[in-house]
């Protein structure tokens, strides 16, 4: 089986003025092509830690990351930034949707960092997905939370990625849009991408194919889930 | 989607500080060509003044040059009669004159009653040797002073007997003063006065009463020359004059004294070097004036520039720290450090590139209503420099950017992991 994200005994600390702190410590995890893997955990337990390295952002002390079996940290910073905008796609919690610019525009954002064929017509296909066509002209301002989190969703998949990372995504919704997001994420995996999603919403384990405890920097259990099924997924 | 989009965008959003940004380009780029254009008002306005006050001298000098022929020709001519055997070939090659004439010409000429002739000199003069003197060349005249006329004061006082007026080369190469006392082919004479030097024989010349020439010399009765002064005539010709002298005085030969042409040159000469000195004094002064100016803004428009640079660097810095969260979100998504850069360093270039075409307008305008442009001399088209309009539109987006280096470095290699953890 292909792994689209592999991550072999990665240690990262941070070196705090109060002292050293061990965010990851030996975590070991792949992610095949079409699973949604939620990883599980307190706050402080390096979940976010563990999102940043496996995206390419942060770099461990130790271990490695494979992202469609090339280490970006071996790569240039640009070639680097390359394998992000054409592979991997973000979702925060926070959103991170850019205030000045329309729910649309901030869909096609992605396409400043690699160009894509007729962006305005997919930003256009992603909103319809996601409910948010009538929302394409307003500033994300005017949105609801549901609907700030469905933009931002539909911004990371603009550049059809194959390995979707989402930290919290549901942290700041209501159950109604929480399920909805889910739905929409099971849905990308269903679609034959990978999905690496931090949370300690128990209810992503419902949409997940398997389900990572973290603990202190380290996993601890992982358990296997029936498979939510790969039909009626979001075209890629 | 574009970065284009994005910043202008962005703009619209953060409207206040962009505008700061541009207001502070706006201020150095308007003091400069405020300053520039003052300059050049200036220098338009130094033309016109020389060119105008040249133009007045010229103007000036002509109407002098006809004064002086109308006061010239008012004044008459001034003739110099001399004896019927003089040779005139000898008074102009040599000028002098051998010849002699009765004195009493001059009384039968003042006698006669011409109407155009209003004052005349007899004289006597003579080339001598000066015997107390080691024989130095001197020229000895004999002055009766004006023969009266019918009318009209005289013009001239006799020297009194026993005194003499001496040239200048003589006073000074002999050291004498007013009262001092010569001796001159024997007879002793108390120095009446000293002339300016004159550049002409006059330096060499010594003057003393009519009687006392004829007997030292030996020409009792006789004169060699009659001035007349003030010689009217119609028709700016002597023709007339000669005619009735020549039926008073048969023989004797009547001509034109060069002083009218002498004291018309000088008067123009003078007049001309006047003018010359008034013209370079407005320059001097105008130079001074510009001179005055260039230092106000070499002083001010560094002071100027630096305070925009500083303050457009600490409006980047704000902005760059205010966007951090985007800069992350930007990186993850796949932005490269310098498309991260290019946005803040397109920023700032915007805003340099809109100061400075509306800080040219400002600046501009603000020359033409002041100061000597206000007055009006030069106009609009003349004082429009392209040259520095395009200078401006380079240089204060690349300024604007080179300011706002720093802080769209800082910005681009913000760690996006930091941002993105801390939320």
């Amino acid at each position: 089986m292909s792994r689209m994200l592999q991550i072999t005994d990665i240690h990262k600390r941070y070196r705090k003025p109060e002292g050293t702190v061990q965010a990851l410590r030996g975590v070991s995890l792949h992610v095949a092509p079409g699973e949604f893997v939620v990883a599980r955990g307190p706050s402080g337990c390096g979940k976010t830690t563990l999102l940043l390295t496996a995206g390419g952002l942060l770099s461990p002390e130790d271990g490695q990351v494979l992202v469609d079996g090339r280490d970006p940290y071996a790569l240039a910073p640009e070639d680097r930034a390359r394998l992000r905008a054409s592979t991997v796609g973000f979702v925060f919690q926070e959103f991170h949707l850019i205030p000045y610019l329309t729910v649309l525009e901030n869909v096609m954002v992605p396409s400043l960092a690699l160009p894509v064929r007729a962006p305005r017509e997919r930003a256009e296909e992603l909103l319809e997905h996601f409910g948010l066509s009538a929302r394409a002209r307003h500033v994300t301002a005017e949105l609801s939370t549901g609907e700030r989190q469905r933009a931002a969703l539909a911004r990371a998949l603009f550049s059809r990625p194959r390995l979707l990372l989402a930290d919290e995504p549901t942290g700041n919704l209501d159950p109604e849009n929480s399920a909805a997001v889910l739905e929409h994420i099971a849905e990308f995996a269903r679609a034959g991408a990978a999905v690496l999603m931090v949370t300690h919403d128990d209810r992503a384990e419902d949409y997940s194919h398997r389900t990572l405890r973290m603990q202190e920097g380290g996993l601890v259990s992982a358990e296997l889930v029936d498979s939510p099924g790969a039909s009626g997924g979001l075209s890629r | 989607m574009t970065l284009w989009q994005l910043i202008t965008k962005e703009i619209r959003l953060r409207w206040v500080g962009f505008v700061l940004a541009v207001a502070s380009v706006l201020v150095a780029v308007a003091v400069l060509t405020a300053q520039l254009t003052l300059l050049a008002a200036h220098d338009l306005s130094t033309q016109r003044i020389l060119a105008q006050k040249q133009a007045d001298t010229e103007a000036e000098m002509r109407r002098m040059e006809d004064d002086y022929r109308k006061i010239m020709k008012a004044l008459g001519f001034n003739l110099l009669i001399l004896p019927a055997g003089q040779s005139l070939e000898e008074f102009y090659a040599e000028g002098r004159v051998t010849a002699d004439m009765p004195e009493q010409y001059a009384t039968k000429l003042a006698g006669a009653g011409l109407m155009t002739i209003n004052h005349l000199l007899p004289a006597l003069e003579r080339s001598i040797r000066w015997p107390e003197q080691d024989q130095r060349p001197v020229v000895l005249v004999g002055m009766r002073g004006e023969v009266p006329l019918a009318r009209g004061e005289p013009m001239m006082v006799p020297v009194p007997p026993g005194s003499a007026v001496i040239g200048d080369g003589i006073r000074r190469s002999l050291a004498l003063k007013v009262g001092d006392s010569i001796t001159l082919l024997g007879r002793k004479f108390a120095v009446d006065s000293c002339l300016p030097e004159r550049g002409t024989k006059d330096d060499i010349t010594i003057w003393i009463g009519l009687r006392q020439a004829q007997e030292m010399l030996g020409a009792r009765g006789r004169i060699n020359s009659i001035l007349a002064l003030q010689c009217l005539c119609e028709g700016s010709d002597i023709a007339s004059i000669r005619r009735d002298v020549g039926r008073l005085l048969p023989g004797v030969q009547v001509i034109e004294l060069a002083s009218k042409t002498r004291t018309r040159a000088e008067a123009r000469g003078r007049a001309a070097a006047a003018a010359k000195t008034a013209i370079e004094a407005e320059r001097v002064h105008r130079a001074r004036l510009r001179r005055d100016q260039e230092s106000f803004m070499a002083w001010l428009l560094p002071l100027v520039t630096l305070g925009a640079a500083i303050w457009i660097g600490l409006l980047a810095s704000m902005n760059a720290r205010e966007r951090t969260p985007e800069i992350g979100i930007l990186r993850a998504l796949g932005l490269r450090s310098r498309q991260i850069a290019a946005i803040f360093l397109a920023r700032a270039a915007l805003a340099g590139l809109v100061g400075a075409v509306v800080g040219y307008g400002v600046g501009f305008a603000v020359g033409l209503l002041s100061g000597e442009t206000a007055a009006g001399a030069p106009g609009a088209a003349a004082l429009f420099m392209p040259g520095l309009l395009g200078l401006v539109v380079v240089a204060a987006p690349v300024v604007a950017g080179v300011a706002s280096l720093s802080p769209a470095v800082v910005a681009a290699r913000h760690d996006p992991a930091a941002i993105l953890r801390n939320g």
